[in-house]
Order: structure tokens, then sequence, then C-alpha cells
């Protein structure tokens, strides 16, 4: 009989411990126990490459409303649900508010935890844009700690939400963005417009009949942006609510709508709902006491040279400068809800970078 | 010959009311202008003979907040437009607050 050395008596002890829990979690299994999780999980949801609202809008917004049903679908079964973020080489401030604001539906409405999956595999540009936008916040973990430096001077401001008319948080974004805004975007105007936008969501974006199951009524989520090269300024605000063209007809102002889109030779497209909706706050009809706060809403644009206002709402798009000049495109595919973004280029003057060295554009 | 006493209250939005007013209803938010008008000009413009209101020292004012609260005192029925010319006086340091000056008596002089 060959002899049992110290080294080969711990091997036949190891391997036989190896078998004996091999067996045992063989009988808890038949017994009804769980399997360990997979690393590979059942069900993913990839992002397209290019999110970017402006050059690729019917593609992010087919993802958001398959990315709002699986979400309903998954925590109604309580299931986990994988959101698969490597694909993303382009990201646009409105598409990454859409996204947190996705999110932070999630983990508001059905209180289930996410956590990120393959970050560290995420293109280091996204990652860093996440982590700015509160991707991380969001899901309660900690940012990986080495998010790469690149060459992206985009950066994101974090995104703020509520249900109601909260001035606080309206000053609390323009206190965030301070250093980059300047003087040329007053306090005041932003103030108003942004106040004036969660005013009209609270009134008009969830009207009572408003049956989906997704949405949290009333809320709204915002958020800026700034590009550190082009001296681009972006502020935002999205709400997930009935949108400005359904929601128009049944505000009590048919009268007014009807005289404006009249004088103005308007359809009953989207776009031109949107563009009814500006100009009502112009009209001195009957209830001349109602309507003004997308105006104030408009102005905001208009305080500054460079502004710019994009409205998206329904199938609508529209995009107004301070100029006056007017762009109008009809998506295939419709918003849930409204997207208001203002822009300013402050390329003519100067402007405060993150680090708070005043420089020239 | 009598002195005649005449009450005046004065009445600071940033203080005595919310620093961050905002909203049209009750219904919108802490801080409306349905809020303000209800709880603290009314009661003041009945019990005094003159109200005046600053309104400085807070970021801004949106058409709802000042609309309601201060339109609606006349929309509502609650007060004359005549008699709110005697009675209410609007305050401001800073030249900024004027346009919300002229926009809230706007809304007074044009509801019905």
């Amino acid at each position: 009989m060959k002899k049992l050395t110290p080294k080969r008596y711990k091997r036949l002890l190891r391997l036989q411990d190896k078998r004996f829990n091999h067996r045992i979690r063989r009988e808890w299994i038949r017994a009804g126990g769980k399997r360990r999780r997979q690393s590979h999980p059942s069900f993913v949801l990839r992002t397209p490459e290019n999110m970017c609202l402006s050059s690729n809008h019917d593609s992010v917004i087919t993802f958001l409303a398959g990315l709002r049903n699986a979400i309903t679908e998954r925590a109604q079964q309580r299931q986990p649900l994988t959101v698969d973020f490597r694909p993303i080489r382009t990201l646009s401030p409105g598409a990454a508010l859409m996204l947190a604001a996705e999110l932070d539906r999630w983990t508001t409405k059905y209180q289930m935890p996410l956590s990120p999956w393959k970050y560290r595999q995420w293109a280091p540009d996204i990652a860093r844009l996440l982590s700015e936008m509160g991707l991380f916040d969001l899901l309660k973990t900690k940012a990986p700690h080495k998010i790469q430096q690149s060459e992206n001077t985009l950066r994101f401001f974090k995104f703020l939400s509520g249900n109601d008319s909260n001035g606080q948080l309206a000053d609390q974004l323009h206190s965030t963005m301070s250093e980059v805004l300047g003087p040329d975007i007053k306090k005041s105007d932003m103030y108003v417009a942004l106040s004036e936008a969660m005013t009209n969501v609270v009134q008009h974006a969830y009207p009572e009949n408003y049956d989906d199951k997704h949405v949290i009524p009333n809320k709204w989520w915002m958020a800026g942006s700034y590009d550190t090269q082009s001296c681009q300024v972006t502020i935002m605000i999205y709400d997930q609510g009935v949108g400005i063209p359904k929601s128009l007809p049944v505000q009590g102002f048919q009268e007014r709508l009807d005289w404006i889109t009249g004088k103005l030779k308007l359809g009953s497209n989207d776009c031109d709902m949107i563009k009814a909706a500006l100009e009502l706050g112009r009209s001195r009809t009957k209830n001349f006491n109602r309507g003004k706060g997308l105006q104030q809403i408009l102005q905001f644009s208009q305080s500054c040279p460079s502004g710019l206002i994009r409205i998206i709402s329904g199938h609508g798009e529209l995009c107004r400068m301070s100029s006056g000049h007017e762009d109008k495109i009809l998506h295939e595919k419709s918003l849930g809800g409204t997207f208001i973004q203002w822009e300013f280029n402050l390329s003519h003057g100067g402007y405060y970078s993150e680090y708070q060295n005043y420089k020239h554009c | 010959m009598e002195d005649t006493i005449v009450s005046t209250k004065i009445i600071n939005i940033a203080k005595d009311f919310s620093l961050y007013p905002a909203g049209r209803f009750k219904t919108d938010g802490p801080y409306s202008g349905e809020a303000f008008r209800d709880d603290i000009l009314v009661p003041s413009l009945q019990s005094h003979d003159c109200v005046q209101v600053q309104i400085g020292e807070v970021p801004g004012y949106g058409s709802s907040f000042l609309e309601e609260a201060f339109g609606g005192l006349v929309r509502l029925g609650l007060f004359s437009k005549s008699e709110l010319k005697e009675k209410l006086k609007i305050d401001y340091d800073e030249d900024s607050y004027a346009t919300y000056a002229d926009e809230l008596w706007d809304y007074i002089n044009a509801a019905n």
C-alpha cells in the first residue's frame, strides 16, 4: 500500500469537504432552496450607442419607452432588471436627464435597489458624465474611485427633482451653476422660468384622468450642463405627464386657443400646439389672468442674445432663438411628457470654470 | 381738531412668508400666491388702514404668484381697485424689483 504523505492527506481532506458541500447544496436545491446567482443576468436592456436627442431622437425615445415598460414589468414580478450602459459612446444632457428620471422613478415608485453593472467597462466619458449627473447617488453606491479623465469638455450638474413648485430647488440649481453662468444669466430670470415651469407641471401635466401606470404624479426633474470648450450652458426641466398638445385644449383656454390658431394659421399637430401655447400668454382675451407662465419660460431664453429655447412635447419639437428664428420638427416617436431646454452660448464673453479660474473662450 | 390714527402694517415677503415664493394655488406648493394672499395679505388689509408690502430680497416672482396674490384680491371680490390704491403700498430697495411692482399693479388693474 502506498504511504500517505501529509501533503496527500491534506489534499484528500479538501476533496472530501468539497464533495460533501456539493452534496449538501444539491440536497438543498432539491428541497426548494435558491440557486446561486448566475454571473450573467437573464434580462439585459442595452442602450443605444448614440444617446443624443438632437441626432438620434427616435432611438433614444424608443429605448426610454422600453426601459419604462421593462421597469414596470420587472418590478411587478419582483425580478431584477439589468441595463447595459457599455454601448453608449455619445450622451447628451437631455438624454442623460431622462435616463436619470427613469432610474429615479424605479427607486422611488418600486423601492427596488439598483446596482451598476460592469461599470468598469463603460466608456470613461460616459462613466464620468453619469456620475456627475448623480447616477451613482441614485443607485446608492459609491462612484468608481478612479473614473478616468477624458478629453470630453462637457460637464453635467447633478439633477434635482420634486413634485411641487419648489422655489428653493430652483435657487439651488442656480447656486450650483453660478460659477459657469456668470453675469450674463440673471438669477431672477432663471428662478422665474424654473418656478413657472414647475407650476405648469403641477397644474397641467398630470390631470386627474391621466391613467398611466408608469408615472409619479406631479413629478419633474431638472439639471444643467456646461461645455468648457464651446462655453455652452444648458438648463433643462422634464416631466412625464400628458404633454402640452394634450393638456392645452382642456385647460379652459379653448376660446383663446381657437383665436390664436386661427390668427396664426396653425394646424392641430403637436408642433403647432406648442407654438400656440407659447402665444397664449400674449393674447389679451378672456382669462387674462392665466396662461402667462410659458411666456416667462420663453423670456428666459431671450434674456441673453445667444439664448435658445427648445421644447419637446408629444411628437412635436420647437426651437426658438432669441432672434425670433424658429425651427419645428414633427417626430415619429412621442416623448412621454414635456422636455424644456434653455441653451446659452457665452463665448462672446468670459466664463468661470469649475476651478474658479476666469477664462476667455 | 382730532388727529386721525392710521394703522399701518408692514409685510416683508422674504421674512414673513418665504424667501422662495412660487406657484399659484396652495396645491402647487407651500409658498404659493394663494397662501400669501389668504394667510397674510387679506387679514392685514382687513385689519389695517395701510399695508406696505416689501417685495425685495427674494430671487424673483413668477406671474402665477403675483397674479393670484394681488390680482386675486380684486378678481375674487375681496377688495375693489380703488380700495387697494388707497391701502396697498409696494416697497423695494433695489430697482430690479420695480418690474415686479409694475406687474402686480397690472394684474390688479386688469382684474374683473
